[in-house]
């Protein structure tokens, strides 16, 4: 049984009697080469010990800490930016723009697709909430587009296969006195309708 | 001499050209595409006579097309007053079914080429000289189109539009 190394220092310093010398000195007579790798263990220990300064912390050691600490967290960044010289930041941008530069094309083209289809979009949507502010609320027809420009009046538009119906509603009634089959035109400015052309006004559809 | 003629031919050559150019054009935008009707109807549950001594009968046929829309059923229908009237390629036109009075006007105008049946069309109501109503509408041949207008003598006054023919 090895003895352990508080036996062995008892043993060299001779602080061993009976049992326990005899024990160890039938250790140390069959491992003799290992009792001497120890005692140069123990030596080269000693010699570290006696020659190399204990640890001290250097002056001002929080300052020191902080300043060591900011150098490591500012490491990696100093050195992605230093990596690359202007020269091979300037290579890596012309190698981007020479890989994009024939996606351009195709891109710009999907771009003028995408802003025609929006503005016919936009022009539909427009058409459409006009008719309903001109219905006033009414039921709308898919056929027709109804604005009415007085303010009270409002427009019901009904279907059906024999016909269709434009209901207005709010409308002034007409005085009963009135007879309105043989009213004089007023003088008040009003195309002529005799005339049937009255205001040439080309039609944009045919143009 | 010879270049005082060619001169000459030259100058002629290009005042035939000039005239040729400003001679008034054919403006197609005149030419008549259809024909539109507008008749006036008053339309009543009361005494279809107050309508006047001009107003005429409505066939028992229209009056039953009229009362299978809800909102047109009356008990007696008169008509006040009809119209006929191209319709223009490209130009506004004026139907006055009360003729002379221009108290109910209606402004149409066609809105693009006619199909074989119907035809997109702008329309106005214009009662007592302002504009009550506009609308465009695709009008279909032999579908009349019945504009609700306002109360007259405790009934309405209804405005008939029909497509009758196109070109």
């Amino acid at each position: 049984m090895k003895p352990d190394k508080q036996t062995l220092q008892s043993w060299m310093n001779g602080d061993l009697s009976g049992e326990a010398l005899h024990t160890v000195e039938k250790w140390v007579s069959e491992n003799t080469q290992e009792l001497e790798e120890m005692l140069n263990w123990d030596q080269t220990s000693q010699m570290l010990r006696e020659n190399i300064v204990p640890e001290q912390d250097p002056p001002y050691p929080d300052f020191f800490h902080h300043k060591i600490r900011q150098s490591i967290e500012e490491e990696p960044r100093s050195y992605d930016s230093e990596k690359k010289t202007p020269e091979l930041r300037d290579h890596s941008a012309n190698s981007l723009w020479s890989r994009m530069r024939y996606l351009w094309a195709p891109a710009a083209v999907a771009a003028m697709t995408v802003c025609f289809y929006a503005g016919t979009q936009m022009s539909s949507s427009t058409t459409g909430s006009a008719d309903l502010a001109g219905l006033g609320g009414a039921s709308a027809s898919q056929t027709a587009e109804i604005y009415v420009p007085q303010g009270g009046v409002s427009a019901s538009v009904y279907e059906n296969e024999q016909s269709g119906v434009i209901l207005l509603h709010g409308l002034e009634a007409i005085p009963d006195a009135m007879d309105i089959v043989s009213a004089a035109p007023s003088g008040k400015p009003y195309p002529n309708t005799s005339e049937m052309v009255l205001v040439k006004q080309m039609n944009p559809n045919y143009l | 001499m010879k270049s005082i003629l060619q001169f000459k031919r030259g100058l002629i050559a290009l005042l035939c050209l000039f005239f040729l150019a400003e001679a008034p054009a054919q403006d197609s935008g005149k030419d008549q595409v259809g024909e539109l009707v507008t008749t006036l109807y008053f339309a009543t549950n009361g005494e279809a006579s107050l309508a006047g001594a001009s107003a005429q009968n409505v066939s028992e046929e229209l009056a039953a097309a009229m009362r299978r829309e809800k909102s047109l059923q009356y008990k007696n229908y008169k008509v006040l007053g009809k119209d006929q009237q191209p319709v223009f390629r490209s130009y506004e036109n004026w139907a006055s079914p009360l003729r002379p009075s221009e108290e109910i006007l209606l402004r149409f105008e066609s809105q693009g080429k006619a199909l074989e049946q119907s035809m997109r069309m702008d329309l106005e109501l214009w009662l007592s000289r302002e504009k009550m109503m506009k609308a465009d509408r695709v009008l279909k041949i032999a579908k009349p189109l019945f504009i609700g207008g306002p109360d007259w003598r405790g009934g309405k006054l209804i405005l008939g539009v029909e497509l009758i023919s196109l070109k």
